[in-house]
């Protein structure tokens, strides 16, 4: 930061970053003269925040698991919370990226209503990026009636491994429609729920399915890909049980065509002409293919 | 052109074909040989399909044909893959020379995979480091790799398992040709 930004605090060498806070005055000379202090304006004020906002998201996600960060999210008090604290115009400021990236696991739900007893009052519009935690100590089935409130939604996440009942179809399906993103990595969903999730999200381009699928006693798929109406024109991720003829069948059989510009797969050998399939479909726009094959592990004769 | 799998079958009669790729920019296979049951067939394949006058965009090519964790002879490895490795090898010398140096090919080392080309007299230009595998025996015959010129270009982070805090003991130059 550019030393003139800086205020030193009278008591000492602290120094502070200000925008509508204390302006401490210096003396220059024997007269006693104002200095004007400049005031950092918010959008850099803004700026910064949101690259506190990044560092910790980047630095907490990359390297920890889901559950931890739920627990790191719910008791360590991020730089960026302590922020909103300097000043009502700050608050303001700090709520954007604050609730940018939200998580809600079992207890969130009831945290968020008793906090925001009015939905068209919450700060649900501020959030960019949703994870629901579906694994063992899932949100709430209820949960998914509120969603259409996250009405600027870009990014879903649906995480979670555990030996829990998948969800009941009827409640799981009402995902923000502004979702450009979604990405699961869960092994407590089947191979319907997922199709069913893609059919309901419009403006889909990037598709993130890592896991495994749940059984589930009825797996036939109606109509597939008929109706789904997404985008498919960003990232194609696929990996684990999810790397799979039937999820690329579902992908295949969308009538307005694959856009996918990235395709990366992680599959077994015997998938290999599914994922072929797969590239060709999107033969025009893909830029960049990674394909990988993960262990079928066969016992070697020899080994 | 069909490959037979370990049963006997044919299970693979085509690959990638890149031809169809206009805006192809970067290809990346992985494998774990030794994992596949059979050889990497569709890798040579799919790099035979790439040519500069239909892929005018690509930039990069990453190979990894990590060895598994757990200890495989070298000559099991051999059998398995041998033509496959021998096939991507020479597609990899096309590519470089075709496209004239615009495509940056990085195979990312591995010392039972080094070991296993080295007894294939295959050569190839490795980028980053050996991966070493002190458990497994085939460590001892990366270290006849200074007769093979192979040539360390770069240093690529491998994408699962975090560097060693040592690198002496792998027993290789990292900048430079090897001389273990």
């Amino acid at each position: 930061m550019n030393a003139q930004f800086q205020y030193h605090h009278p008591n000492g060498d602290i120094p502070l970053m200000c925008s509508e806070i204390s302006k401490p005055k210096y003396p220059t000379s024997t007269k006693t003269k104002t200095v004007a202090m400049p005031t950092i304006p918010h959008d850099i004020v803004d700026e910064i925040l949101g690259h506190l906002r990044v560092a910790t998201d980047s630095d907490i996600s990359e390297f920890l698991p889901v559950s931890t960060l739920l627990l790191f999210r719910t008791h360590i008090l991020s730089p960026l919370h302590a922020c909103a604290l300097v000043s009502k115009s700050w608050t303001q400021l700090c709520r954007r990226h604050l609730f940018h990236t939200v998580i809600f696991a079992s207890r969130d739900m009831d945290k968020w209503s008793k906090t925001f007893p009015v939905p068209e009052e919450s700060p649900a519009h501020r959030v960019r990026d949703l994870r629901v935690w579906i694994g063992e100590s899932p949100v709430p089935e209820e949960f998914f009636e509120y969603t259409p409130w996250f009405r600027n939604v870009e990014k879903v996440s649906l995480l979670g491994y555990g030996w829990v009942q998948p969800y009941r179809r009827c409640l799981f399906w009402r995902l923000p429609q502004s979702t450009t993103s979604l990405t699961i990595d869960t092994n407590v969903i089947t191979l319907v729920q997922v199709w069913d999730v893609l059919m309901q999200l419009p403006n889909l381009d990037d598709l993130s399915l890592s896991g495994s699928l749940a059984p589930a006693d009825m797996e036939v798929l109606p109509g597939v890909g008929k109706t789904m109406r997404g985008n498919f024109g960003g990232r194609l991720l696929l990996r684990g049980g999810y790397a799979c003829e039937n999820i690329i069948n579902i992908l295949l059989g969308v009538q307005s065509g694959l856009h996918f510009t990235e395709v990366q797969v992680d599959c077994t050998r015997d998938c290999l002409p599914s994922v072929v399939r797969l590239a060709e479909a999107c033969d025009k726009t893909l830029m960049k293919l990674s394909h990988t094959v993960v262990s079928h592990c066969k016992s070697h004769p020899s080994g | 052109m069909p490959f037979p799998d370990l049963d006997g079958h044919e299970s693979f009669d085509r690959s990638f074909d890149f031809s169809g790729f206009p805006s192809l920019q970067e290809v990346t296979f992985v494998s774990t040989v030794g994992w596949t049951g059979g050889g990497l067939p569709w890798i040579p394949m799919a790099l035979s399909t790439l040519r500069p006058t239909t892929s005018p965009h690509l930039s990069a090519i990453r190979l990894n044909f990590a060895s598994p964790s757990t200890a495989l002879p070298i000559k099991a490895l051999i059998k398995d893959t041998g033509r496959d490795l021998r096939q991507a090898a020479g597609e990899v010398a096309r590519i470089e020379s075709e496209f004239e140096g615009v495509v940056n090919v990085t195979v990312l080392r591995d010392s039972m995979f080094e070991a296993a080309l080295c007894a294939l007299n295959v050569r190839i230009r490795f980028s980053g480091r050996v991966w070493p595998h002190v458990d497994s025996p085939s460590f001892v015959p990366c270290r006849s790799f200074s007769t093979t010129g192979i040539e360390i270009r770069s240093v690529v982070t491998h994408p699962i398992y975090p560097p060693p805090h040592d690198w002496s003991f792998c027993g290789i130059e990292l900048f430079g040709h090897p001389h273990c």
